[in-house]
């Protein structure tokens, strides 16, 4: 299975030459095993894998949303797919605040806020699908979801489980106490990789316990009960420069346990990761 | 008056090597006028700079005011809003200037782009004091001493101009907007331009563009929609944008002094920016208009 991550931002695009590196985009992952493809968020990371697809010929997405605040939704408007009449697209999100996703994103296009004003003016047939516990399938990946806390809303985690290797994909996540719940882990378990929120370092997740993100020691936490093979950092803070993702990456790499590989998701080809 | 450039995109945000000089982040100026509270045009995503900026005054303290004048509600325009740390402080004064596209009271609409499902935080348990102040074309504001003039635009859902004028100096900004020619925007959703423009519609957008046309004159600085290249325009002139020589054509109309290039289109890079702004100098030799194209941190003084 190949990952690339599109976006690999949190709350916030960071535009600016500090970030250029490990890059400003809002979070969008593309999971690809041959010609089969699943797509994780659709933050602003989206509009470019967007215009990188129309040229595939692809005639069909499936699209996990893991909830729907706004850094996770904000390139679907601008997702080329969208607006070609030839596509079907499915996408699999959870009742944000009571809402069903496609209420959610019909509201986001409402004319105050898009030119677009309503999901019925995109060209694509899109059919929505509302997540729950229980395992599903998607082309050959076997895809788990579990509601995960994310402050006062729930997020959901996704484990995928492809021919070739297991992901599993958790943001935005915040552990009460700072103690991973029992889901977060059995999502993870014995992964090739975890993708996970490290929007905090330990001192600075402390005063910000409520918000509903995670330290890269609660990642850790994680990856070792799971049994993990490899850790990617994800969701970076708007306000981490390059060189700091770096300095996350090497602290984590320090307390990480024996065996466990240790990166920072990265934008673009020099980011992909093979299992 | 100093004008500073917090965001300059169009659409949305563009982060990346391609975009570092012009900026990736979008609508969102700061005029200053000395010793006034500050005016904002727009809450795009340049606006969570310009909140730490501003934090070190006194809205740091929960003793300060905003103005805030909103063109109109598109995302690119108002994400900003609940990144920008100044909400975050009690005491502190929001005053709150727009119109609603679909006749949606200001405070709901503006209050949808903080509900539950899209961001963390709740609008209404945002610490600071908001005050929604809808406006009109036409209808003079005074703002903490300042003069506004409100000016309708030809985009989808509306869109509304601001010209500030304070002693001898002014400003105007002038986002986001169509050309007065082809489509004239209404309720509706806008899959192309008519074959035909309706006599009456063709009517309303030549007032359109004379109003705009008086209401900018003589102005020091306009700051337009350039989203498009002429190619582009042809392409896409449904989408409510416009291109340098369409902005030219009216600030020339208006005797302004000078046009900046605002709103790149997120599909620009630094250097085709470089190229539009030097065709658009060449273009202006005879206008007697001075060209220059927006920056994020750039800082435009007038004397």
């Amino acid at each position: 299975m190949k990952i690339r991550f599109w976006g690999v931002r949190g709350s916030f695009v960071a535009a600016g030459a500090e970030f250029v590196r490990y890059g400003g985009n809002t979070a969008c992952v593309e999971l690809t095993e041959g010609e089969k493809r699943i797509i994780l968020d659709l933050g602003s990371g989206a509009i470019e894998l967007g215009k990188t697809l129309m040229g595939q010929g692809a005639k069909r997405l499936q699209i996990l949303l893991s909830h729907t605040h706004i850094d996770h939704i904000q390139g679907f408007p601008f997702f080329a797919p969208v607006f070609n009449p030839k596509m079907q697209i499915d996408i699999y999100g959870p009742r944000g605040a009571g809402k069903k996703v496609d209420h959610v994103l019909d509201e986001s296009l409402n004319p105050d806020y898009s030119p677009l004003f309503s999901l019925k003016n995109l060209s694509a047939k899109l059919e929505f699908h509302s997540l729950g516990e229980e395992p599903f399938q998607i082309h050959d990946f076997e895809v788990t979801a579990a509601s995960l806390p994310h402050g006062r809303i729930e997020s959901y985690g996704f484990r995928v489980e492809g021919k070739s290797g297991t992901v599993a994909y958790m943001t935005d996540v915040g552990y009460p106490g700072g103690v991973p719940v029992q889901a977060a882990i059995d999502l993870a378990k014995e992964a090739d990789l975890l993708i996970h929120d490290t929007t905090f370092g330990p001192e600075d997740w402390r005063g910000h316990e409520k918000w509903g993100h995670a330290s890269w020691e609660h990642a850790l936490s994680v990856a070792e009960q799971a049994g993990t093979k490899k850790l990617a950092l994800f969701h970076h803070a708007p306000d981490r420069t390059d060189d700091e993702v770096d300095k996350f990456v090497a602290l984590a790499r320090n307390a990480a346990p024996k065996g466990l590989a240790v990166i920072g998701a990265m934008e673009g080809e020099a980011g992909v990761v093979e299992i | 008056m100093r004008i500073t450039f917090w965001g300059v995109r169009g659409s949305y945000p563009t982060p990346g090597t391609s975009t570092v000089r012009y900026g990736g982040h979008t609508s969102c100026v700061q005029v200053d006028v000395p010793g006034r509270a500050p005016i904002i045009l727009d809450a795009g995503t340049g606006m969570r700079a310009l909140g730490r900026h501003l934090q070190k005054g006194p809205l740091g303290q929960g003793n300060g005011t905003v103005n805030l004048l909103l063109t109109h509600l598109h995302w690119d325009h108002i994400q900003g809003l609940p990144f920008f740390d100044p909400v975050f402080v009690r005491g502190n004064r929001l005053n709150i200037y727009a119109r609603s596209g679909r006749g949606t009271r200001l405070n709901e609409a503006i209050a949808g782009v903080a509900g539950d499902a899209v961001f963390p935080i709740v609008f209404k348990e945002l610490p600071a004091n908001f005050k929604f102040l809808p406006v009109n074309p036409k209808e003079d504001l005074d703002i903490g001493g300042v003069r506004v003039l409100p000016i309708a635009l030809n985009h989808p859902g509306t869109s509304t101009g601001f010209r500030i004028d304070h002693g001898k100096r002014s400003v105007a900004y002038i986002t986001d907007t169509s050309p007065f020619d082809r489509i004239r925007y209404k309720h509706s959703f806008a899959k192309g331009t008519p074959k035909r423009l309706a006599t009456g519609d063709k009517r309303i957008l030549e007032k359109m563009r004379r109003d705009l046309v008086g209401a900018i004159h003589g102005c020091d600085v306009v700051i337009f929609d350039t989203t498009f290249s002429d190619e582009e325009y042809e392409k896409f002139p449904h989408w409510g944008h416009s291109t340098p020589w369409q902005a030219l054509e009216i600030v020339r109309d208006a005797s302004a002094k000078k046009l900046v290039l605002f709103h790149h289109s997120p599909t620009r890079t630094d250097e085709e920016m470089d190229r539009m702004l030097a065709d658009t100098i060449e273009r202006a030799a005879d206008t007697g208009v001075a060209i220059d194209a927006a920056r994020q941190g750039q800082i435009l003084v007038i004397e």
